[in-house]
């Protein structure tokens, strides 16, 4: 019962991305091109962002690490 | 504004309305609601009754999915017209022959770039082919298409008993029951269906001139007079009552009939925001301060054009306001009654009896007969002189073809009916049965959390969707489960605006209602449902609320 609920959820859910993202309106050839080309892309940089952001933020840590530890 | 508060000091509930009242739905500021209860005065002040509008605003992040959306449409649509440029697609368009290809191009690209790529994918939702009288129920005729909404062809087959959502059938006249259309068919029999004629020609029947004592009757006006078109009532008589040298106060939202009516007449036009008496009334202060714009003298007339009820947002004119400023400022009112006359007040006479106001107070009513009664045609109503005015001056009058017999017996009998002429009290059941079935339709969508739009007895409903993808998704799929629905997007809606519009019916029974509630396709599709919605006096967002959520 549970689990009928969850599939039902998660069925609700991919529904939704698939509305949001028009993807419903695409004829078969644009689906292929955003399901290759534009996801992936994008996928790319929202990883590529969450690196870049944690390691500038590790780098500015450090730094001011560094600064306060020569006071202290 | 200062003024205006200052001269209803008797009344300070109106003051404290005054001010809180307006809020522009498509605007940044939260909408919130006028209702009288908040401030405890209910038979003081201007409004007898509580007036309650809701104009609420989605959370951040549905404008931002719907801008998202828009925006994979728009690259989408430039990979399809490159690769149409390119030749690696056919193209459907209309296109100038080949030898044309070096002359003045007769097609602009650009400006049907909505309509080729995103109206084009939801097309099959609009313009459906209907093969019987819309009532509450109607057959639509079954249609597919094989390359994706550029042409359609019909399978033969028809779908049966879809619920009628979308028809402006308020008070469920449309109908072929033989025994009502008795005297529709001895006046068939007797005058034929073509006129033939103008009105100040050979077109000028005792039809005609009982439908208008009828009419005047019916609103408690000295006199009225009909055309045979309700959009050419408004754009063709216009014209006739202002010209140049007058100014034109016209709301935000006004229907197209109203606006090219203005334009036609050459008078100068302002608008103001919809529904919003500060707006209106800086606006009549400017006008009357400064006056016309180099000469500096005063304008020979100023006209406030409004409607009853707008269309596309459900809200309802804020008439005691607007007749207040109008006696303050002496200016001329001119009420569009188009979908509120015989669809609101107790006993279907339109805003102005919904209100409890005296109709001397309005210069012009103006209506039309599709919506309520069933027909087709419009009417202006008013004193005499200016009804004997228009009959010489109207374009309409002089041009255009004059109502046909039995639209005008149609329109008889259902006023009859409605007003208890006909010695039934069927028309007063009627409209008891609408307001009924309007109350309970709202109440229930609201209790469900849609964002739903406009006041609460009005019978047009609009429905948020907001996302263009859910545009076509909620069509289709309310036609799968047979409901039959009407879903506006851009351009007749501001773009991250777009809705769904049940238009509620005195002849909806309450199971009909309740299906449609229940199509779960509502809440599938509508994710805002426990979101947004959450309670009947929803929370509002600041855009600098949500911006500071958003990166805190």
């Amino acid at each position: 019962m549970a689990v009928k609920r969850l599939m039902t959820y998660l069925y609700w859910l991919y529904y939704q991305y698939k509305l949001i993202t028009c993807s419903e309106l695409m004829v078969p050839c644009e689906k292929l091109v955003f399901y290759t080309v534009i996801v992936p892309m994008f996928a790319v940089i929202v990883y590529t962002v969450y690196i870049f952001i944690t390691m500038q933020i590790n780098l500015a840590f450090r730094f001011f690490l560094l600064v306060f530890g020569i006071h202290g | 504004v200062m003024y205006f508060q200052r001269e209803e000091r008797g009344r300070p509930g109106s003051a404290h309305l005054c001010t809180e009242g307006g809020s522009s739905p498509s605007g940044l500021k939260g909408g919130h609601t006028a209702s009288l209860h908040k401030n405890g005065i209910s038979n003081g002040g201007l409004y007898k009754r509580p007036f309650n509008e809701h104009f609420e605003q989605a959370p951040m992040y549905v404008a931002v999915l719907t801008y998202l959306g828009f925006g994979v449409g728009t690259i989408f649509g430039y990979l399809r017209d490159f690769m149409r440029a390119c030749g690696l697609e056919s193209c459907n368009l209309a296109a100038e022959r080949e030898e044309q290809k070096d002359f003045v191009p007769l097609y602009q690209d650009f400006e049907n770039f909505y309509t080729r790529n995103l109206y084009m994918r939801i097309r099959d939702n609009w313009n459906r082919p209907i093969c019987s009288v819309p009532g509450p129920q109607f057959d639509l005729m079954e249609r597919v298409t094989d390359d994706f909404n550029w042409t359609f062809r019909f399978t033969g087959r028809t779908i049966k008993d879809v619920i009628n959502m979308g028809s402006y059938n308020y008070l469920g006249f449309a109908e072929t029951d033989a025994n009502a259309l008795k005297t529709l068919a001895d006046v068939l029999q007797n005058y034929g269906t073509g006129v033939c004629s103008t009105r100040q020609e050979m077109g000028n029947l005792d039809k005609h001139i009982e439908l208008e004592n009828l009419v005047a009757r019916f609103l408690d006006v000295e006199a009225a007079m009909v055309f045979g078109m309700g959009f050419a009532t408004n754009s063709m008589n216009i014209p006739s009552l202002v010209g140049k040298g007058c100014l034109i106060l016209s709301d935000e939202l006004n229907h197209t009939s109203l606006v090219l009516g203005a334009r036609l007449s050459g008078a100068t036009i302002r608008i103001f925001k919809h529904n919003n008496m500060q707006s209106l009334e800086k606006l009549l202060r400017d006008a009357i301060a400064y006056g016309q714009p180099r000469s500096r003298r005063a304008w020979k007339k100023i006209l406030i054009l409004v409607e009853g009820i707008y269309s596309m947002e459900g809200s309802i004119v804020r008439l005691p306001e607007i007749v207040a400023l109008k006696k303050r400022y002496k200016a001329y009112l001119y009420l569009d009654e188009a979908h509120s006359i015989g669809a609101v007040g107790p006993t279907g006479r339109g805003v102005v009896e919904y209100f409890g106001m005296d109709p001397e107070d309005v210069d012009v009513l103006m209506g039309t007969f599709t919506k309520s009664f069933g027909a087709a045609g419009g009417y202006i109503a008013g004193k005499k002189e200016l009804v004997d005015f228009l009959r010489t001056h109207s374009h309409s009058a002089i041009y255009a073809t004059s109502m046909c017999p039995p639209v005008a017996e149609q329109i008889i009998r259902s006023m009859k009916c409605v007003m208890g002429l006909d010695g039934t009290t069927q028309g007063l059941q009627r409209v008891r049965q609408l307001g009924e079935n309007t109350r309970y339709f709202r109440r229930r969508l609201h209790e469900m959390g849609f964002i739903v739009y406009g006041n609460d007895d009005s019978p047009v409903v609009p429905l948020l969707l907001y996302m263009p993808g859910k545009i076509g998704a909620f069509a289709r799929r309310m036609l799968d489960k047979n409901i039959g629905v009407v879903v506006v997007g851009f351009p007749a809606t501001p773009i991250a605006e777009s809705r769904a519009r049940f238009c509620v019916s005195a002849a909806h029974t309450r199971e009909m209602l309740d299906t449609v509630r229940t199509a779960d396709v509502l809440v599938k599709l509508t994710s805002d449902a426990r979101g947004a919605g959450r309670s009947y006096k929803s929370v509002t967002l600041n855009l600098n609320n949500s911006f500071c959520f958003c990166f805190s």
